[in-house]
């Protein structure tokens, strides 16, 4: 079982290379390819590069309410200051729900022997030369990919929000 | 865990919400999970 350490070492040390030009719709689904990128633990001068696809859903509006109650359902008595807040400023608020999905079946690897230095270069100009706007190459930590596959959602959340935020509010919606 | 992030509308730079991670563990899995994003409309 991965303990707080092992994630959050995965966290601080992954590092989005080369993020996609296409940011998360705002009005339909988005998938998106990666390259992730790792040394092996126990080998010097191997990586691990797999490659798959992780697709994100349509940004979807929550009310406060609604939200407040799935806080204290996930989180306990430690959100309920944090919903309470929520519900108070509630007409000043809008909540947008991301979701992502992601097939581990799909995941191809292969391991390469090779500096994991050339490997980034080398992959991210592949990518580049390829004109792929949905791909991103990604360096992470070998037996905590999964986690790195987490960072850099909320890479892309990041890059996108803004654009969201400003398409539905065009449309209204928030 | 929740990460503070900052997001702009392009014309106006009214939005700074907090995006809580919530990863259950069929979420961990991967098999699907989900972000919050909480927007100022102010």
């Amino acid at each position: 079982m991965m303990r707080k350490d092992d994630f959050d070492y995965a966290i601080e040390n992954t590092q989005v290379i080369l993020a996609p030009e296409q940011q998360i719709a705002t009005f339909g689904t988005t998938s998106f390819h990666f390259y992730l990128i790792s040394e092996l633990m126990d080998r010097v001068d191997q990586v691990r590069i797999r490659n798959g696809k992780i697709h994100a859903e349509r940004p979807q509006i929550l009310t406060p309410e609604h939200f407040s109650h799935l806080l204290l359902e996930g989180f306990g008595d430690k959100a309920q200051r944090y919903a309470d807040q929520l519900r108070e400023y509630a007409r000043n608020i809008a909540v947008l729900r991301y979701g992502f999905q992601f097939r581990k079946t799909n995941v191809t690897e292969e391991t390469i022997r090779d500096s994991v230095d050339a490997v980034v270069t080398r992959t991210k100009r592949r990518v580049e030369d390829a004109e792929e706007p949905l791909s991103a190459v990604i360096q992470g930590v070998d037996d905590a990919w999964e986690v790195c596959l987490l960072k850099f959602t909320i890479d892309m959340i990041e890059r996108s929000a803004g654009g969201n935020f400003g398409d539905l509010r065009k449309h209204g919606l928030i | 865990m929740a990460q503070t992030i900052g997001a702009r509308d392009g014309d106006a730079d009214h939005t700074v919400g907090t995006i809580d991670l919530r990863n259950r563990v069929t979420a961990f899995r991967f098999a699907r999970s989900e972000r919050y994003l909480t927007l100022s409309l102010k």
